[in-house]
């Protein structure tokens, strides 16, 4: 079978390496948003129900729907409104980043194992093309491509991806701000207010970091969308290209 | 300029949902480091059968992979032409994966 195997230049071997570098740099872009996401979720999660079992047990039935304790309704409210967007963003883009991560480790694994644990200057890669190809299917817009309902809202999340996360950014920005007044009412506690204290500080560190990742994310999707017209020029020169001369 | 194959429909290859770069990109590559066979092509790329065999009769015709028989089984191999096309691919995507890098109009 070696015997089979082509002799390769060095400028594929240069080009391969240069594009799987961007893209493990772009995977780690892809986490930390994820991971932000995830983050975000739990203490928005933690801090509905703290806001719940308060509404519940520690502020009187009587006055519940009174003056200041409105307030804490309104948040619990806005805060369940997140959970579900939040929640929703979690699992769409979820299952894209485990997805591509799969991929991108697969490239990995299968090139120690066929080049015997080294990586060296004349390493060849199996796999890139089917990265791109689904950070292709999930982020163009022409991708939309099948009529089932869960394809179309994950289509329509991933074309919509900034304005989607524009909303929730929202709703947290306004959540956030209430939360000091909330926090203030009735909780005395010395044992609950360290806790809202650190969820509160928690939410706001992941808010910002999936707000700087999400603003990212949104210039690379602007420019990928150009590149994707530059793919498919690509693959109709191809077609136009006679057989036996050089192609670029 | 070559005729083009009747299975090619716009930007997306008529059995397939996929692009025809997405489909043409991922068999050069994959024919890359060994002669792979149609079988292994059809299980890997996950094409139907007729999309695969018109794949391969479109690449060929470009010369962008070359048959080869091995113990009487039909392989597939990239060719340099096929390389240079996919090199330009790795280019081109290596343009715009470059974070917070502005690209240029090229013309191919």
């Amino acid at each position: 079978m070696n015997n089979l195997e082509p002799e390769r230049g060095d400028n594929l071997f240069k080009s391969q390496k240069n594009v799987l570098e961007k893209i493990q740099r772009n995977n780690q872009l892809f986490w930390l948003h994820f991971a932000a996401l995830v983050l975000f979720l739990i203490s928005s999660v933690m801090l509905t129900l703290l806001l719940v079992f308060f509404l519940l047990t520690v502020l009187p039935i009587d006055q519940l729907f009174s003056g200041d304790n409105l307030l804490v309704i309104v948040e619990t409210l806005l805060l369940t409104v997140l959970n579900i967007l939040i929640g929703l963003q979690v699992f769409l883009y979820g299952l894209f980043v485990i997805k591509v991560n799969r991929i991108l480790q697969k490239i990995e694994q299968i090139n120690l194992v066929t080049n015997g644990l080294t990586e060296s200057s004349s390493t060849l890669y199996y796999g890139i093309v089917l990265y791109i190809n689904n950070v292709y299917s999930f982020f163009s817009r022409n991708s939309i491509r099948e009529t089932r309902l869960s394809q179309l809202v994950s289509s329509y999340y991933f074309s919509n991806f900034y304005r989607y996360h524009r909303i929730s950014t929202l709703i947290a920005f306004i959540t956030l701000i209430l939360f000091p007044n909330v926090a203030s009412l009735g909780v005395t506690s010395s044992f609950w207010v360290p806790l809202l204290v650190i969820l509160f500080f928690m939410m706001v560190g992941s808010w910002i970091l999936t707000w700087i990742t999400s603003v990212k994310i949104k210039t690379n999707i602007q420019k990928w969308e150009a590149l994707f017209a530059k793919l498919e020029a690509w693959a109709q020169h191809l077609e136009d290209s006679p057989s036996e001369q050089s192609i670029f | 300029m070559n005729a083009p194959y009747n299975v090619l429909d716009g930007a997306r290859m008529k059995s397939s949902k996929r692009s025809k770069f997405e489909i043409w990109s991922e068999v050069l590559e994959s024919c890359l480091k060994r002669p792979r066979t149609q079988t292994w092509l059809l299980r890997k790329i996950r094409l139907k059968t007729q999309t695969i065999k018109t794949t391969l009769q479109f690449l060929q015709s470009r010369d962008l992979i070359e048959q080869i028989e091995d113990f009487d089984t039909i392989k597939y191999l990239t060719t340099k032409k096929g390389e240079e096309a996919l090199i330009r691919y790795y280019n081109l995507i290596s343009e715009f994966f470059e974070l917070g890098h502005r690209t240029e109009d090229d013309s191919f």
